[in-house]
């Protein structure tokens, strides 16, 4: 078991603050989940603004489903389904939820 | 026999914006009587919560900072700001109502690596 | 595993309520178990039971109270975020000498110690929020 966080987000990456808060907060080896409507930050180049830190970023599969963007989401994300995501919350220590 | 956990509360609100503050220091009371380790961390606009000299009545609310003032009563006396969040507002440690510790914006992440739940609203 | 939830979001205004349902379906199907599901903020006015959801759509406090009759979930929502919005049990209803009593049955209300007591006694907690 891991003794770093998962970080779960859940707003576009539009809440410039939010991220950057987030960003602020990663230590090494963490996680960093986007749901809701920050499934849109696994998109395209969306993902760039986490390549300076040696992390696991993830999406959740409904989210990403339900706004029709699978096609759309970068290689560097790591998709999971709900009951992975179950399981990353197990794996990691904590969790911090910034919305 | 159930261990220590030491518990995080995150505030980013400004005063008077929502009641997100108010319930995050509504958890930190009662979490303290249940005597967990309780920390509070000011980050961003969070910081103008504990600026002196407001005055709530004006606005017709009830003011916070009685309860941030009461905290030390309740054991909470780990209150954390962060350098350049206070420095955005040109603020000083002076300037606010508690007695906080300040943190290099660097060690942010190694600061909430440390506790075992973080609250954030 | 032993989760506890804090879930702090409007009903109307944002997804996480359902987020939060889906997480604990799923972690209930994994053989993992829930120490207190705990409604804070504004998300106590979903459950009162004066609301109406239109026919075609799903009512998700509806979806908790089945949810809890399968598996025992113990659903509390504040008691002071939930009488600052109008939302009364019988009796805190006599006690405020209010005319109705609203919160749905199968929710109760009850103070911040059972979310510290969650937080003692569960191996998680998360917090679903807007």
């Amino acid at each position: 078991m891991t003794s770093s966080t998962l970080h779960i987000i859940n707003k576009a990456a539009s809440n410039s603050q939010l991220y950057r808060d987030c960003l602020d907060s990663l230590h090494d080896d963490d996680g960093v989940i986007f749901i809701e409507s920050a499934v849109y930050t696994a998109c395209g180049a969306e993902p760039e603004m986490f390549s300076n830190f040696n992390i696991t970023a993830y999406a959740l599969k409904t989210d990403i489903l339900a706004r029709g963007i699978q096609d759309k989401i970068s290689e560097k994300i790591t998709v999971v389904d709900d009951g992975e995501f179950v399981e990353l919350c197990c794996l990691y220590k904590k969790s911090v939820s910034w919305f | 026999m159930v261990t220590q956990k030491k518990l995080l509360l995150i505030f980013r609100n400004p005063p008077f914006s929502s009641s997100a503050n108010r319930d995050n220091l509504d958890i930190a009371l009662a979490c303290s009587a249940f005597d967990i380790p309780v920390s509070l961390l000011f980050l961003n606009d969070a910081v103008l919560q504990l600026h002196k000299n407001q005055q709530s009545h004006l606005l017709e609310q009830k003011d916070l900072t009685k309860t941030l003032n009461a905290l030390e009563m309740y054991d909470i006396d780990q209150c954390y700001v962060i350098d350049e969040h206070l420095a955005r507002y040109q603020l000083s440690k002076d300037d606010l109502i508690l007695n906080c510790h300040s943190l290099a914006r660097e060690k942010l992440a190694s600061f909430i690596h440390d506790f075992d739940v973080v609250i954030n609203l | 595993m032993i989760f506890s939830l804090i879930i702090y979001a409007s009903q109307t205004a944002s997804q996480s309520e359902q987020s939060a349902l889906r997480f604990t379906r799923n972690a209930l199907q994994q053989g993992h178990t829930f120490h207190r599901i705990f409604f804070y903020g504004d998300t106590v006015t979903s459950m009162s039971n004066l609301k109406i959801t239109s026919r075609d759509e799903i009512d998700i406090t509806d979806q908790w109270l089945e949810l809890a009759k399968e598996t025992d979930l113990d659903l509390v929502v504040c008691i002071a975020a939930a009488v600052k919005r109008g939302i009364l049990d019988q009796q805190e209803s006599k006690r405020h000498q209010k005319s109705a009593a609203n919160l749905k049955e199968g929710f109760c209300l009850s103070g911040l110690g059972q979310l510290a007591d969650a937080i003692i006694h569960s191996d998680r907690v998360i917090t679903f929020g807007n």
